[in-house]
């Protein structure tokens, strides 16, 4: 298993090869593509990011110390970050997450020019992410 | 308060659904007042703030209050004419300083009302029985001012005024006749409000588009719109609107800069629809 900084670095370093806004926001994008749908079951109030412009919904569950997420959102864009994110997150200890940051959305370039609202629904995500792992996983 | 049942899809509040004080019954004492706020975030109609409509206060005093933050800068304010009791805008949607505004108020409501803050300047002798405050405006401006505030807004205010307030309406509604002929030479594009008179936003959706990520890439591309639902929801509810995307045009804004709009829209639309 990876760790969440390799895991952090390869995302940067596919994003490296892509010179213009158009074609990193093509590969976002087709990172959400990629991802499974969501069971709609699991979208639920609970499982709703508050705090972001977009409705995000984070299904998460802990199986022996390690967290497990599926993502869904109904922006292309988001979906796309969030699949970077279920990539980096799922499988991971749970004390690991609770450290975590998101260096990667910093170097990828993407968020440099998104304004303070909308930058906050990343915060939103790492809080709920982080409030479900103090919560739900053990951690000794 | 509007409570969504009084607007029409094309954006127009029926303000005459608020004439008379009797007609609104007050949920509170501070919700009492009557505001006739001009030009409402996601629409950008321009109702037209009139005389009359005075509410009352449950203390017994009657008060007509405007509001004209979002159209200070777009369109011509008496308040005189008016005869508005209270009058308020911000100071940065007119180009100067944030953290800064006007209310303006007659001087007999100044006068009735008491301070809403303690501190230096604001009164006048202070023993252990009784308290005088000072004369206005010093009543009302208690301990150390916020001294560049007023500056930056005085100098804002001497920038709006070196035009010709009728020159800078026809240039902004020209620029705004441009920009909905051109938005709405688009395929799929909903431009929201149509009312007679627009004031300076273009507010819009793109079929299968979500306006975030139209937004976000108008934003990479280096062109500032608003997303979201604008701080309006229940009006947003009620047409049952998700969220839009908002351009907005002022005196610093051409026609190059509506094509740049269009161009980055036609782009967005290109990463979005594959």
């Amino acid at each position: 298993m990876k760790t969440i900084k390799e895991l952090q670095q390869e995302i940067i370093n596919d994003f490296s090869f892509l010179d213009s806004w158009d074609e990193k926001y093509t590969y976002l994008i087709e990172l959400g593509d990629s991802m499974p749908p969501m069971d709609p079951a699991n979208k639920t109030e609970a499982n709703l990011v508050k705090g972001c412009q977009s409705s995000v919904w984070f299904s998460l569950r802990c199986e022996d110390g390690r967290v497990y997420l599926e993502a869904d959102s109904d922006s292309l864009i988001v979906r796309g970050i969030t699949a970077i994110l279920t990539t980096i997150v799922s499988g991971q200890c749970a004390q690991d997450l609770l450290s975590m940051d998101v260096q990667f959305l910093d170097e990828i370039g993407l968020w440099k020019h998104l304004s303070l609202q909308r930058n906050n629904g990343v915060m939103a995500m790492l809080e709920h992410l982080k409030s479900f792992v103090s919560e739900h996983c053990n951690i000794a | 308060m509007a409570d969504g049942q009084d607007i029409e899809f094309h954006g127009l509040l029926h303000i005459d659904s608020y004439g008379q004080s009797t007609e609104i019954i007050p949920r509170n004492t501070r919700e009492g007042m009557l505001t006739q706020r001009n030009s409402p975030g996601p629409f950008g109609s321009i109702p037209g703030i009139r005389k009359g409509g005075a509410s009352r206060l449950g203390i017994g005093w009657s008060c007509k209050r405007g509001h004209a933050a979002q159209s200070i800068h777009h369109i011509e304010h008496d308040v005189r004419a008016l005869d508005a009791d209270f009058y308020a805008f911000s100071s940065h949607k007119m180009y100067g300083p944030t953290g800064i505004g006007v209310l303006y108020g007659k001087e007999s409501w100044l006068e009735k009302l008491p301070p809403y803050q303690s501190g230096g300047e604001m009164i006048d002798s202070v023993s252990l029985e009784h308290t005088t405050y000072n004369q206005l405006p010093f009543k009302f401006e208690a301990g150390t001012p916020h001294i560049e505030g007023p500056i930056g807004l005085s100098t804002a205010i001497d920038y709006l005024k070196e035009f010709d307030s009728l020159q800078l309406r026809a240039y902004e509604e020209d620029l705004l006749d441009y920009g909905v002929e051109r938005l709405t030479s688009i395929p799929g594009l909903t431009l929201y409000g149509n009312p007679k008179k627009r004031s300076s936003i273009l507010p819009f959706n793109i079929q299968g588009i979500q306006h975030y990520d139209l937004g976000s890439l108008l934003d990479a591309f280096g062109i500032a719109v608003r997303t979201g639902q604008h701080c309006t929801q229940p009006i947003m509810d009620r047409l049952g609107i998700p969220g839009n995307v908002r351009a907005s045009l002022a005196l610093y804004n051409s026609k190059a800069d509506i094509d740049a709009l269009i161009d980055g829209i036609m782009r967005a639309r290109k990463i979005l629809r594959k």
